[in-house]
């Protein structure tokens, strides 16, 4: 039997079939998932989203404070005012009231 | 304008790790053509892609940038075949009692008119996709390299990692090969 021309014969066919250049369906996606447990974590990043999240956190609280801090619609803004000032400074005008009498 | 594949590796490298989707959904057509050379399995041939990109992804800082991407990540593709066809060799027996009547017939035409054996056919084919599972590893890698894809020796040591001279040798060597896998089969069938 010939072998050369065998060969040369069974080269030319596999030259001939070229494999496809196909992709399965969604490989990237897959090869994706697979790769990003490995992608690197940015500290910046991180912080920078934990930074965001705080102010959001600490703007939410601010205005929930404010408004129920807020006097109902019966009681005047003077009244709570004066009611804060009365409890603020009890003490202080007790003191003062004590003392007034004993210098004066 | 599209970005180059130097700015998506660079922005790969700064740490921004989305533009390597683009480099994986452009390269692999021949990241795939190429595994399957050596893997007949669709399930191989998908492992050895997702080996190279793997690697890809992990030595991207040694891509220094001199030739381009796709160079590159056919060298490691190469190599990642060579390592599956290493990895695989003991599942290779010989196993000629295995072919097919077309595969038989074509052989049985061939040596009844050797002038007339039609290589497209798809029983040469198959035939030859069989006689390549046969040989070694580096004998495997060479004649695809060297007789199916038609590249020059300096290319081969590029993209195997090998010195010219090496790939000489284990190309004549892997020429034996085929010629002695080619001399069992017709001996087993004819005499």
């Amino acid at each position: 039997m010939d072998l050369p021309r065998l060969h040369k014969i069974l080269i030319a066919a596999a030259r001939d079939s070229a494999p496809a250049e196909t992709v399965p369906y969604a490989f990237e996606q897959r090869m994706l998932a697979h790769l990003r447990p490995r992608w690197p974590v940015n500290p910046w990043a991180v912080w920078s989203r934990g930074l965001g999240r705080a102010a959001a956190c600490s703007v939410a609280a601010a205005f929930f404070l404010g408004f129920s801090t807020q006097p109902g619609p019966e009681a005047g803004a003077d009244s709570f005012s004066w009611d804060l000032d009365q409890a603020m400074f009890a003490s202080v005008d007790s003191f003062a009231g004590d003392t007034s009498a004993d210098l004066w | 304008m599209e970005p180059t594949d130097a700015e998506l590796i660079s922005a790969v490298l700064q740490g921004d790790p989305a533009p390597f989707e683009v480099l994986v959904r452009k390269y692999s057509p021949r990241v795939f053509a190429t595994a399957r050379r050596y893997a007949r399995r669709e399930s191989e041939v998908e492992d050895i892609a997702q080996d190279v990109w793997l690697k890809s992804y992990q030595k991207l800082s040694s891509f220094r940038g001199d030739a381009p991407f796709e160079h590159w990540l056919m060298r490691l593709t190469v190599r990642t075949c060579y390592d599956f066809l290493r990895g695989h060799q003991r599942n290779r027996e010989l196993a000629f009692s295995e072919i097919t009547e077309p595969e038989t017939d074509w052989l049985d035409r061939f040596v009844t008119e050797p002038e007339g054996a039609d290589h497209h056919a798809a029983a040469a084919r198959q035939l030859v996709g069989r006689i390549l599972e046969q040989l070694s590893p580096a004998a495997r890698l060479i004649i695809t390299l060297l007789e199916i894809e038609e590249r020059s020796v300096k290319e081969i040591a590029q993209l195997t990692g090998w010195s010219v001279p090496l790939v000489k040798v284990r190309a004549f060597r892997a020429r034996a090969e085929m010629k002695k896998c080619l001399a069992k089969l017709t001996k087993d069938k004819y005499l």
